[in-house]
């Protein structure tokens, strides 16, 4: 799975602490989701897209990597 | 920009930081200060048993429910750490469980075999210390995997 979760983040300058904080899970979940290490689950997907204002499908999509 | 906000440290300071969320810290702790409750009764409980203490049958008897009961607590509170414990945390807590579990039952059936080989028989705490140190091993290659 692909996401775009670093650029929305950098794109509101938020560190990733303050995003993970907003979504109530760890600085780490937020750095295995954006390096692409760990898909989230359904609830902490819609929470991201409700925090950006965005569908979940313009922030995830399929890729070509493997899940972990 | 890959990895650019990991705390510098090496390894074991950047264990600190994945703990998981303050509510994660919290459960965690919570269930800490219950496996150091039972080590406590534990050996306390140990150590008079063996003693050749003169003990009434009812103070047997609480020495040998108090360890057991505490180790329940600690399993209860375990339990409710990993059902409150962020997502990559539980699955992290998961792969340790798997680790721990898979070992044990390696140790046990190979075990079984050096047994029937003329090895001296096996003692429980050796199985608990596999289980234990497989299990944190687990969590460890956990934390590695999706640092």
């Amino acid at each position: 799975m692909k996401n775009r979760l670093r650029v929305l983040r950098a794109e509101r300058e938020w560190s990733q602490a303050t995003l993970a904080e907003q979504l109530d899970v760890s600085r780490q979940t937020i750095n295995a989701i954006e390096t692409g290490k760990y898909d989230p689950g359904l609830p902490l997907a819609f929470r991201i897209a409700r925090l950006f204002d965005m569908a979940i499908e313009d922030i995830f999509s399929p890729g070509m990597e493997k899940e972990t | 920009m890959a990895n650019d906000e990991l705390p510098r440290g090496g390894f074991w300071a950047y264990l600190q930081g994945c703990s998981g969320t303050l509510q994660d810290k919290r459960n965690s702790r919570r269930f800490t200060l219950w496996c150091l409750a039972w080590a406590a009764t534990y050996v306390g409980a140990h150590w008079a048993l063996k003693a050749h203490l003169e003990l009434v049958t009812p103070l047997v008897w609480l020495l040998v429910a108090t360890p057991i009961l505490v180790m329940v607590a600690a399993v209860f509170s375990y339990m409710h750490f990993l059902r409150n414990a962020d997502e990559l945390l539980q699955k992290i807590q998961l792969q340790g469980l798997a680790t721990g579990f898979g070992a044990a039952v390696v140790f046990v059936t190979g075990y079984q075999l050096l047994e029937a080989a003329g090895a001296s028989e096996m003692q429980t705490d050796h199985l608990l210390m596999v289980m234990m140190f497989s299990w944190v091993a687990g969590q460890l290659h956990g934390v590695w995997r999706y640092r």
